[in-house]
C-alpha cells in the first residue's frame, strides 16, 4: 500500500497536469490582480481592498483541482497503468485508496500555492484587509484548503469508478460547473442583495443543506457557518467518495 | 467533404447519446414551456416564449460534452487516420465533421422548438427571430468546441480545454453584466457589449431578458458576431492541417 501510495504521490510532481495547475493559479492570480487595480486606480480612482483579491483563488478552484486529478488519474486507465498495478499484485483496495489520498494532496498542494500567489500579490496590489481580521483570513484558507481536499479525493474516486469510459473525461468537470452555476442561484435566493429570504419548507431545507455542507459551496461565498459545519460537509464528502468508490471499484472491470 | 459528411451524419443519428440529447431536448422544453412542475416566482412571469427560449441553453452545455468526446473518439479509435489513407485530407475530415454537427444542432433544435410550441409557446416573427440567434449562436458555439476537438489530440486535454471555454463563457456574462450596467461608457461600452455577444451565454441572457438591454446590439449584429465566430474557427481549425502529424 505504502509502495503504492509513494508512487502516487510521486507521480503528481511529474505531471504536466498539476504543473499546469500551478501556472494557471498563479497566472490567474497576477493577472486577475492587475486587471482589477487596473479597474479601480483608473476607472472609479480608489484604492483597492485586500479582500479584492486575496480570494480570487475560490473562483477557480473546483475547476482546476478536478482538471489537474483528471489529468493525473486517467492517464493511468489510458496507460494501462491500473491493470499492471494489479496484476503486480496491488489489491485493489489499496490502489484506489492511493489515488484518493494522491488526490486530496493535490487539491491541499494547488491551494497552498493559491495562498502563497495570494500573499505575495496582496501588498503589491491593494492597500490592506477592509473587512477581515488576520484569524478571519487564515480561516476562510484554511476553509478552502479543506475543499480542494474533499474535492480532489471526489474527483479522483470520480475516475476510478468512472474510469476507462468516456464518461469519465466530463463527470467531473460537469460537476464542478453545476455546482457553480446552482450555488448562485442557491446564494440567491438565500441571501438576497434586496429584502429577506423567501424560501420556505422542502426547498429551504435542501438549500441550507447545500450551502452548509456542500464543499463546493464554500468556494461561493466567504464562511458564514460554524467551524463544526465544513469539517462534517469536507469529511463527508471524503467519506461517502471513499466508501462509494471502494465498494464499485472493487467489482469494476478493468480493462 | 460530402462523403465524410454523410458518413458522419449516418453515425450521430444513430448515436445513442444525441438521440438520448433530442428526446430530453423535447421532453424538457414541453414540460417547462407548459410550466407542467408548478414553478412559481420569475418562471412563472416569464411566460412560455421565454421559458422556452430559457431552456435552449442546455445545448450549449450538450455540446460542450458531445462535440469534443464523439470527435476526440475518432482519433482514439483510428477512423480518422482510415479516412485519411482512404485519400480524404485532414481539411476534408475537418469541414465534413463541423457541417455534420451544425446538422446535428439543426435537428436538436427543431425538437426543441417543436415541444416549445406544443407547451405553448406562440409562434411570432418576434420568436423566430430570437431562436435563429441563438441557433447561429450555437454554430458558434459549436464551431469552437469542433476547433478544440480536432486541433487538440488528446482527449483529457480536449475536455479540459472544453470545459475552460464553458466556465469563460459563463464568467465573461456575470462580469458583464456588472460592467455593462455600471461601468462602460462610449467605445468601451461598445467594445464589451461585443465582447459580451461573442458568449452564447449572453445572446441567450439577452433574450431571456434577463441581461441589462445596454447589452444588445441587435439581432442582425449578433447573428455577424456568431457568423464571424464560426470563420475564425474554422480558419484557425483548419490552419496548416493538412501537414499536421497525426500521433
Amino acid at each position: 500500500m505504502f509502495r503504492n501510495l509513494y508512487a502516487d504521490t510521486r507521480k503528481i510532481f511529474f505531471s504536466r497536469g498539476f504543473s499546469g495547475g500551478i501556472s494557471a493559479i498563479l497566472v490567474y492570480q497576477l493577472l486577475g490582480s492587475l486587471l482589477l487595480w487596473l479597474l479601480t486606480v483608473l476607472l472609479v480612482e480608489g484604492q483597492m481592498a485586500s479582500e479584492d483579491i486575496a480570494f480570487s483563488f475560490t473562483t477557480i478552484a473546483a475547476f482546476v483541482v478536478t482538471a489537474s486529478t483528471l489529468f493525473v488519474n486517467q492517464g493511468d486507465f489510458e496507460d494501462g497503468c491500473i491493470r499492471n498495478k494489479l496484476i503486480s499484485g496491488v489489491k485493489r483496495s489499496d490502489a484506489f485508496l492511493s489515488a484518493v489520498i494522491s488526490g486530496m494532496l493535490q487539491g491541499v498542494l494547488l491551494s497552498f500555492v493559491a495562498f502563497v500567489a495570494s500573499m505575495i500579490t496582496l501588498p503589491i496590489f491593494s492597500k490592506g484587509f477592509m473587512n477581515y481580521t488576520i484569524p478571519e483570513v487564515a480561516d476562510y484558507w484554511l476553509i478552502i484548503t479543506m475543499s480542494c481536499m474533499a474535492i480532489g479525493a471526489f474527483s479522483t474516486a470520480v475516475i476510478m469508478i468512472f474510469g476507462g469510459s468516456k464518461i469519465s473525461y466530463v463527470v467531473g468537470l460537469a460537476i464542478a460547473f453545476v455546482m457553480r452555476v446552482l450555488d448562485t442561484y442557491i446564494l440567491d435566493k438565500l441571501y438576497p442583495e434586496k429584502g429577506h429570504c423567501t424560501l420556505t419548507g422542502a426547498k429551504l431545507v435542501l438549500f441550507k443543506f447545500i450551502d452548509r455542507f456542500i464543499p463546493y459551496s464554500y468556494l461561493s461565498m466567504e464562511p458564514h457557518w460554524d467551524t463544526i459545519s465544513y469539517i462534517v460537509g469536507c469529511g463527508g464528502l471524503i467519506l461517502i467518495s471513499t466508501l462509494v468508490g471502494l465498494f464499485v471499484f472493487s467489482k469494476k472491470e478493468i480493462h | 467533404m460530402k462523403n465524410i459528411y454523410k458518413a458522419s451524419m449516418n453515425r450521430i443519428l444513430k448515436n445513442w447519446i444525441f438521440i438520448g440529447g433530442c428526446i430530453i431536448a423535447l421532453v424538457a422544453t414541453f414540460v417547462f414551456t407548459a410550466n407542467f412542475i408548478g414553478m412559481t416566482g420569475r418562471f412563472e412571469t416569464m411566460g412560455h416564449e421565454r421559458r422556452m427560449i430559457f431552456m435552449s441553453i442546455a445545448m450549449m452545455g450538450f455540446y460542450t460534452i458531445f462535440v469534443p468526446l464523439y470527435t476526440n473518439a475518432e482519433y482514439r479509435d483510428g477512423t480518422i487516420r482510415n479516412k485519411l489513407i482512404a485519400g480524404f485530407s485532414q481539411k476534408d475530415v475537418y469541414l465534413g465533421t463541423l457541417f455534420s454537427h451544425i446538422t446535428a444542432l439543426g435537428i436538436m433544435t427543431l425538437c426543441y422548438l417543436i415541444a416549445g410550441i406544443a407547451g405553448g409557446a406562440q409562434i411570432s416573427a418576434d420568436m423566430l427571430a430570437k431562436n435563429i440567434v441563438l441557433f447561429f449562436a450555437l454554430c458558434g458555439y459549436v464551431s469552437v468546441m469542433e476547433f478544440v476537438a480536432m486541433r487538440v489530440q488528446k482527449t483529457v486535454a480536449v475536455a479540459i480545454g472544453a470545459f475552460l471555454i464553458l466556465n469563460v463563457a459563463y464568467y465573461i456574462v456575470m462580469i458583464g453584466n456588472f460592467f455593462i450596467a455600471f461601468i462602460l461608457k462610449g467605445t468601451a461600452l461598445i467594445i464589451g457589449r461585443i465582447i459580451y455577444n461573442t458568449d452564447v451565454f449572453g445572446q441567450w441572457m439577452i433574450h431571456v431578458g434577463l441581461a441589462d438591454q445596454e447589452s444588445n446590439p441587435g439581432n442582425f449584429t449578433q447573428i455577424i458576431i456568431s457568423l464571424v465566430i464560426v470563420l475564425l474557427s474554422v480558419l484557425l481549425g483548419t490552419l496548416g492541417i493538412n501537414k499536421r502529424d497525426l500521433n
